[in-house]
């Protein structure tokens, strides 16, 4: 936070990063990039949709399984996809694999949960104390064109806290952030018990008091204050932000997606991305997945909680025609050791683990990568999470080896040393 | 009022001292200083600070008459119980207490125990001495420190790398799994420091309870009492045992060895404990030969003996010596009071490093010392310097070497704390205690032989355990209502605003008396309160999200209600201009300019709406927003 100043320093660099496109909704074009890499970062998205899962969820109970192996009771089911196989927790979505492709071969060398999702939202390692890279989709918020609308680029759903992700880049690069999404983005509009005529009224003289305050404090602080500011007037005068009410939905469709606050997210996302929202982080509720004991305990409940409304979100997306724009990923910063503990608990595991990756392109029905029989080390096509991240930034037109200056004089790639995976296009 | 502990002339050396270190360096870079502060900023600044909070219009007018004695001022605000709300939440972020502390306690014993120190003044060191050797039951009233840890129950490996952060601002997490190419840790010394905690268990299993485990198996059978019996055996197991054996295994699956140069180790490998750095501790080991071969039914046991090396880390992190203790809580401290820190984030510094200003490190850290870690001696301290009582500087760049103050918008704290104060009035600070069902029940059934707590269970069996913590805390809540759109309801819990319907919206009390954290769409949670799961992790950016919740929404239903304690006091004033004067005082702590007088003058003309849309402006104004 205290390096702000050195924001003025950050210029685009070596070409353009994206050039800019020629219509309001088409994607955006690169100009310079590596020939093997061309295809995949034409393949476009418009939007991604980046599933978080706190805490680290345990491959061998999700997507890896690995029957009859001591310390596993889990049960894998078939899917919809021939030859793809999930565990016995995910009925709902075992039936939308076909669109999926699982990664088991992810790895992680970030064991700490902290040093963890910086590397997953990043792309990058946390190296020093006072460099904090911005989020993925901050990224997309500064150099992706909005679709057309007066929605904000980067929305990050069930935000508990921490920071808005616009890391070295400008505050107004952030996400807007929804803590309940059951209540959408609360006081978007004029309070009923002020006229507008009034309101009009409020808001000139507020802008007189704040002009002052402006010009005397020209502090970063105050510029990204600003920024948001002018943005929440722009939202509250926009007929877009109805989009941010679940409460609008059908009731069919809004009960196919289930109860709670995860499901809610799912419907919320899908809403954002019809809108043309491009990058939307969506966090489990308050669900904890980091079962160090009993994991046996909550496992099935808290799968259940996203088990549904992920399937439904694919199908939704797909059949109304969303899905072939739309990258939808299902992330968490480590898996579980495959070895239960003393406490029967599974503790952080960065050696393997899965995620999910959908939409967009994405070759559904496939595995991507193998672990071994125990699910404790891959043997085949690693991925490193930030190659997960440079898959996501290609696919949205963000070339992933070009870098933008930032602070120290130093030039920064969207992610650490990401190569994007290929093979699951 | 408690006398102060320190003399007058000892503080002015100490803050001449800092001034002093503080100037060398501005020199030396040709910085100007900016200006002083002024009284009524001085008074908003310290308030918020302090206290958490703005000033109401009568602090202000009581406070104008000691403006001569800054010191006493500042005296009066730390002595005040508004002082511990404030405070409590500064270190509940950095300690993580929450309301729930894990699936099995809770925290209010742990919250107690923090706001307590807080309030008695507890020294520093003893304080983090206190949470690090805490050994008993979690809800006993004597043993709240132990919630440090009862918090991290079942994560071993992350509850000490915290510990590490969290007081010695040294950074080992990734040596938790591997050794760390971006700092010398090696996995090693990560198990070798965490060795000091081997042993060291959170109970709350029935494991050496055969008699409650017996009947917990076969005699429980529908969920009610399942809940019950729970909640029961959590608040008689629920402990802290073992004191460490200074032994550990490396784990199964350890990587190691980034740097050939040095010894390597295996997994399963047996080590003793060793700190980082600083001096050496030495533990007393029974066994004298202890064996290195790894024999598999050894695997999940403790190694060792107990022998107190827990005790003996806690004694070695807090101790004077430790060259990290010190140098972390003063650049908190600094951090906390001048909006920057002197070294790298509070969580994260290399040992060698002293920040930008070397001198002054050196001198906070003699400080600390010679006050010996009383923390409000030291904050007096801080707040009677020349350099804490300057300006915000003007233009663009912030203060690099602390020639001014730096602007900060307000935690999400002070600016619910600030806006609670408008709404119901500056009585709002007294603590407000409420204990959880599970030291309820430790109150009840400690000392019970495990037939009466088989007992107990069974003669509350029928009881769903709300009503159960209703009879134990012997507590009706009685809300009288009150007339129009909103009701603002005085409850022995706090102030409530709540609709005409009866559904209780909103608890008008301080965010110190509210759940740790806010749940989930919470005014607090939208300004980036911290979620309390790891150390440090509330944030000031701005949002749409925030601003439009305030332009919308929160200061209408708040403070533009009959009931509402600034509106009531503005109506009640006649003239206009003694209006405008009182509102500025009481919402930005200062009389308004001549340019401001008329444009306010026009904005109130109207009767009906006057004062409502100068509290909206004056509420949603950056201002109003920032601490300068």
């Amino acid at each position: 936070m205290y390096s702000t100043n050195r924001k003025d320093f950050i210029r685009l660099t070596s070409g353009s990063l994206i050039a800019c496109s020629t219509s309001g909704a088409s994607l955006a074009v690169v100009r310079k990039t590596s020939d093997r890499y061309k295809n995949i970062i034409k393949a476009g998205a418009k939007s991604t949709i980046f599933i978080f899962i706190r805490g680290g969820i345990s491959h061998i109970d999700s997507f890896d399984v690995k029957d009859g192996i001591k310390d596993n009771p889990t049960r894998a089911i078939k899917t919809s996809a021939d030859g793809v196989r999930v565990s016995a927790f995910f009925p709902c979505l075992a039936q939308q694999m076909h669109h999926v492709a699982v990664i088991n071969s992810m790895v992680s060398d970030q064991g700490a949960h902290k040093q963890g999702q910086y590397l997953v939202s990043t792309g990058h390692r946390k190296r020093s104390a006072d460099l904090v890279h911005p989020n993925l989709g901050a990224w997309v918020s500064r150099f992706l064109p909005r679709l057309g609308n007066d929605l904000p680029n980067y929305v990050k759903i069930n935000h508990i806290s921490s920071s808005l992700g616009s890391g070295f880049f400008e505050g107004k690069y952030g996400a807007l952030p929804i803590g309940k999404p059951s209540m959408g983005l609360p006081y978007a509009r004029r309070s009923s018990y002020v006229l507008d005529s009034q309101y009009k009224r409020r808001l000139a003289f507020l802008s007189k008091m704040n002009d002052r305050f402006e010009f005397r404090n020209q502090h970063q602080v105050v510029k990204d204050h600003c920024d948001a500011h002018e943005n929440a007037l722009r939202l509250i005068e926009s007929d877009d932000v109805v989009a941010f009410d679940v409460n609008t939905e059908p009731m069919v469709s809004k009960e196919r997606y289930g109860k709670g606050e995860f499901a809610m997210g799912c419907l919320l996302a899908r809403r954002l991305v019809e809108k043309g929202v491009r990058f939307i982080e969506l966090g489990t509720a308050q669900a904890d997945w980091d079962h160090h004991s009993k994991i046996y305990n909550n496992f099935s409940d808290q799968c259940r909680e996203i088990d549904r409304p992920i399937a439904v979100l694919l199908d939704d997306l797909h059949q109304r025609g969303l899905l072939s724009t739309t990258q939808v990923v299902l992330a968490t910063e480590f898996g579980r050791s495959p070895r239960l503990n003393k406490n029967d608990g599974r503790d952080h595991y960065g050696q393997a683990f899965s995620t999910l990756i959908a939409g967009a392109g994405v070759q559904g029905g496939q595995c991507y990568g193998r672990t071994d029989r125990f699910g404790a080390g891959v043997i085949d096509n690693e991925v490193r999470l930030p190659d997960l991240n440079a898959t996501i930034a290609a696919q949205m037109g963000i070339d992933p080896f070009l870098s933008v200056d930032g602070p120290f004089q130093k030039k920064y790639k969207v992610t650490e040393r990401g190569k994007p995976i290929l093979k699951i296009f | 009022m408690k006398s102060t502990r320190l003399s007058d002339n000892k503080i002015n050396k100490y803050v001449k001292a800092i001034d002093a270190a503080v100037d060398h360096k501005l020199r030396a870079k040709k910085i100007v200083r900016s200006k002083p502060l002024n009284d009524f900023a001085f008074l908003r600044r310290t308030h918020l600070d302090l206290i958490g909070r703005i000033p109401s219009l009568k602090e202000i007018d009581n406070f104008s008459k000691m403006t001569g004695n800054r010191g006493l001022i500042i005296d009066t605000l730390i002595n005040c119980e508004g002082y511990v709300s404030h405070q409590f939440n500064i270190w509940a972020d950095m300690l993580r207490a929450t309301s729930v502390l894990n699936g099995a306690f809770y925290g209010d014993n742990y919250i107690k125990f923090i706001k307590n120190a807080i309030r008695k003044n507890k020294p520093y060191d003893e304080f983090i001495h206190d949470i690090l050797s805490s050994k008993g039951f979690v809800y006993d009233p004597s043993n709240g420190g132990s919630g440090f840890m009862a918090r991290d129950k079942g994560m071993p490996l992350d509850h000490f790398s915290l510990t590490m952060q969290t007081f010695l601002s040294t950074n080992m997490a990734c040596a938790q799994c591997h050794d760390d190419p971006f700092s010398q840790w090696r996995q090693s010394d990560f198990f070798s420091a965490m060795a000091f905690n081997s042993g060291v268990v959170v109970t709350s299993d029935l494991l050496n309870f055969p008699k409650l485990r017996k009947f917990k198996n076969h005699d429980i059978t529908d969920r009610q009492t399942a809940i019950l019996a729970k909640a029961v055996f959590m608040a008689y197991i629920g402990s802290i045992d073992h004191h460490g054996t200074g032994l550990i295994r490396l784990p199964g699956d350890y990587i190691g060895d980034l740097y050939e140069n040095r010894q390597s180790y295996r997994s399963h490998q047996l080590l003793k404990a060793k700190v980082p750095f600083g001096h050496h501790v030495h533990l007393n080991y029974s066994n004298k030969n202890i064996t290195t071969e790894i024999k598999s039914k050894d695997m999940r046991r403790v190694p060792g003996v107990e022998n107190n090396s827990r005790v003996k880390f806690a004694d070695w992190l807090t101790s004077k010596s430790n060259p990290m203790f010190t140098k972390s809580i003063v650049n908190r401290l600094w951090n906390q009071y001048m909006g920057r820190p002197l070294i790298g984030p509070v969580t994260d510094f290399d040992q060698k490093d002293k920040g930008i200003n070397p001198r002054l490190t050196s001198v906070l850290i003699s400080i600390m010392k010679k006050v010996k870690y009383d923390i409000q001696d030291f904050t007096r301290i801080i707040m009677r310097t020349r350099t804490y009582q300057s300006a915000v500087l003007d233009g663009i760049y912030d203060s690099e070497y602390f020639s001014g103050m730096v602007l900060k918008r307000l935690s999400a704290e002070q600016l619910w704390d600030s806006l609670i104060t408008l709404v119901v009035g500056h009585d709002i600070d007294e603590d407000i205690h409420l204990p959880s069902i599970g030291s309820l029940l430790y109150n009840k059934v400690n000392g019970f032989s495990s037939q009466e707590i088989i007992n107990f269970i069974r003669a509350y069996r029928d009881l769903d355990i709300r009503d159960l913590k209703k009879k134990l805390n012997n507590e009706s809540s009685k809300l009288e209502p009150d007339g129009d759109k909103f009701n603002v309801i005085k409850h022995k819990n706090g102030t409530v605003l709540s609709r005409k319907m009866g559904k209780v919206v909103r608890l008008l009390r301080r965010s110190s008396n509210l759940p740790s954290p806010a749940p989930a769409g919470h005014f607090l949670k939208i300004f980036g309160q911290s979620d309390r799961t790891i150390p440090d992790n509330a944030n000031r950016e701005s949002s749409v999200t925030q601003i439009l919740g305030m332009l919308n929404g929160m200061v209408d239903e708040l403070l533009i209600i009959r009931f509402s304690f600034i509106h009531q006091e503005i109506s009640k004033i006649h003239s206009l201009s003694n209006r405008i004067d009182s509102l500025f005082l009481s919402m930005l702590t200062r009389l308004p300019t001549s340019t401001e007088r008329s444009f306010y003058q026009e904005l109130m003309k109207d009767n009906s709406t006057g004062i409502g849309d100068a509290i909206w402006v004056l509420a949603n104004s950056h201002e109003f927003l920032f601490r300068s």
